[in-house]
């Protein structure tokens, strides 16, 4: 090619078109885009049930029962044994999932990061305290935890949250805390010190939003796992009430009729697995990206 | 050293203790319910609330109970009428069998496939295709991969028992409460394949699950450990890949794999109570669960204290094998 050439506008653009589409399309953002993809879909069928959603979920007509996946073309997943539609009950029940992972999952990282930052930043007493209350909550396996409060709430939505954001937000804490240990000795937080700022607004302002990479992917990891506890939760009748349609619920339910309809327990387990495998995906890659140490790990 | 961990971890039980009674104290329903018989009058249910203590205040009745406590009396059961140490100890062996063969399944499986694919890293097979198999056996839900078991394995192909330990009629000598142990101790392997029989499906299912996670921790220890200088020095002095892999590496990545082990012990507790529902498993776990379901506080609360305690316990034991495995940790 002559270099004396002007280059021109077209062919700029679409260099520059390439650049961002090798960019985009890199290997590394495949888990991105694999996990984003699931996820996405999820939160618009979570969103757009009453649309999407063939049947209304709670619609009983035992005229209907236990008709097998794939025989009916108006009920592609079958009906339940009180003649309920399977399908519309699973993306009913996308709502509940998704709603009690991300909810439950941003209280405790909200109430977990603040403890761990406070727990760091002062140190001593405050640290020893703190530390000690993680330390009583971690004796705990975690899903003991869950059901141990579970049983002293009793079945709900907001009490599984509660639960949940009991059992999950000693994983935060130890987190931010041993983040913060390191990020309190840098040069910008002594100057904030210097300058008269306060100690919360330092922890706020200055500390905090570096520990957010870890805490992004850790969360991601944690509302697969919160999804994942939550369904064990329904399906040992300690979580939401059996009323509501949600996987766990659902699987229990089928766990009656699992030797005559199978179809009652695939589904809603698949429904699970896929949503989790998503959401692992997309922590993993983000983990990738935002942590480049553990790429690949 | 060992008496300064073991005042350590008094206050985190007392902890435990406080945080499981005063949850269960104030849980809606009342365990009266289970004692007193049907048509009582109002001085019958007062006189039995008295007898059980159950018309003290909360604090009083956890300091009785801490007393009682350390003298080994954790009470009787509401609705059995029993020792709850004795109904849940007996029950024990039950859980402590499953979580033995799922621990070890788990560390058959993950512990050579961590090392595989660390050493073979970026092989299509040996890595991508085993972590993306520990990638789908973390996103499993274990009591669904229970359930299409038996389903499978129990149902459409009847190959093996769907629940319990032991079939019905088959006569065993008990000594441990293991039941492959003691059917191996009295030599009777009828007894042997019918308890092999039953439990491996539910322990299949809870090892797998944890296989995956503890591949994959395996694989990242084993790279970092692959990245440091004393590797390449031990393979340019020319030492079998194999005595590298296996002297240098494996020994300095089992720091990581012991953490695993704590890791799984507390999956391993709480994985036995929903999969000893989901196989109708007699053990502490299913108990715990009929326990919630008749507001049976006592037992509740002795198990999990128990759970508690083993995975306090056993967490403390691994950090003495950490001085062990690498003498410059200290504790």
């Amino acid at each position: 090619m002559d270099i004396d050439q002007p280059i021109r506008h077209v062919d700029a653009v679409a260099f520059q078109f390439s650049r961002i589409k090798k960019r985009i399309f890199r290997k590394k953002y495949l888990k991105i885009y694999v996990g984003g993809s699931i996820f996405l879909a999820l939160l618009f069928a979570s969103l757009l049930a009453p649309i999407i959603a063939p049947h209304d979920p709670a619609k009983l007509d035992l005229t209907l029962k236990l008709l097998r996946a794939f025989e009916s073309e108006d009920f592609i997943l079958g009906t339940d044994n009180l003649g309920r539609d399977l399908l519309s009950r699973i993306i009913y029940g996308s709502r509940i999932s998704l709603l009690i992972g991300v909810v439950s999952v941003l209280f405790a990282a909200t109430l977990g990061a603040l403890l761990g930052a406070i727990s760091a930043y002062f140190g001593k007493y405050v640290d020893e305290l703190i530390m000690k209350v993680v330390e009583i909550f971690l004796a705990f396996p975690f899903l003991l935890l869950s059901i141990v409060i579970m049983a002293f709430l009793g079945p709900g939505l907001t009490n599984i949250i509660i639960a949940l954001v009991l059992s999950r937000w000693v994983q935060f804490c130890r987190l931010v805390r041993g983040e913060v240990l390191s990020i309190k000795g840098r040069d910008h937080v002594v100057a904030a010190k210097a300058l008269g700022a306060k100690d919360m607004y330092i922890i706020v302002r200055h500390i905090l939003p570096y520990t957010m990479p870890s805490l992004i992917v850790m969360c991601t990891f944690e509302v697969a796992l919160v999804i994942i506890y939550e369904s064990s939760l329904s399906f040992l009748g300690l979580g939401v009430p059996a009323s509501v349609p949600t996987w766990g619920t659902m699987l229990a339910e089928g766990r009656t009729y699992m030797m005559a309809a199978p179809w009652l327990s695939v589904f809603p387990g698949l429904a699970i697995f896929v949503t989790v495998l998503g959401i692992n995906l997309l922590g993993d890659g983000l983990r990738d990206v935002l942590d480049p140490r553990m790429r690949g790990r | 050293m060992l008496r300064r961990r073991l005042i350590g971890i008094l206050p985190v039980f007392l902890g435990v203790s406080l945080i499981v009674f005063v949850l269960l104290r104030l849980a809606p329903g009342d365990p009266l319910s289970l004692l007193v018989p049907d048509g009582s009058s109002q001085a019958e249910v007062e006189r039995i609330r008295h007898e059980w203590g159950l018309d003290r205040s909360v604090p009083v009745q956890y300091w009785e109970f801490l007393k009682k406590a350390t003298l080994g009396d954790f009470g009787e059961s509401y609705k059995y009428r029993e020792p709850v140490s004795k109904l849940v100890l007996e029950r024990l062996p039950a859980t402590v069998e499953l979580a033995l063969l799922s621990l070890l399944i788990s560390t058959m499986v993950a512990i050579p496939i961590g090392i595989v694919s660390a050493v073979r890293r970026n092989s299509a097979l040996w890595d991508h295709g085993t972590m993306s198999l520990a990638l789908l056996g973390t996103s499993m839900p274990p009591f669904w991969l229970g359930i299409m078991l038996i389903i499978v394995l129990g149902g459409q192909l009847n190959l093996l028992p769907v629940g319990g330990r032991l079939t019905y009629g088959i006569e065993l000598t008990h000594i441990t409460g293991l039941y492959l142990l003691d059917s191996i101790l009295t030599l009777n392997w009828e007894a042997f394949s019918d308890a092999c029989r039953h439990i491996i499906m539910p322990a299949f299912t809870m090892g797998v699950v944890m296989a995956a996670m503890a591949a994959r921790i395996t694989r990242s220890s084993m790279l970092d450990v692959l990245g440091q200088d004393y590797i390449t020095t031990a393979r340019i002095k020319g030492l079998p890949e194999r005595t590298v892999i296996l002297k240098h590496c494996l020994r300095n990545s089992l720091c990581t794999i012991v953490t695993i082990l704590g890791i799984q012990l507390g999956t391993l507790l709480a994985g036995s109570i929903i999969i000893e529902t989901v196989f109708s498993w007699p053990g502490v776990g299913s108990l715990l669960i009929q326990a919630i379901g008749y507001r049976d506080y006592r037992v509740v609360q002795f198990t999990v204290l128990l759970f508690a305690f083993i995975y306090i316990l056993v967490n403390l034991l691994l950090d003495f094998v950490y001085t062990w495995i690498d003498p410059r940790v200290r504790i």
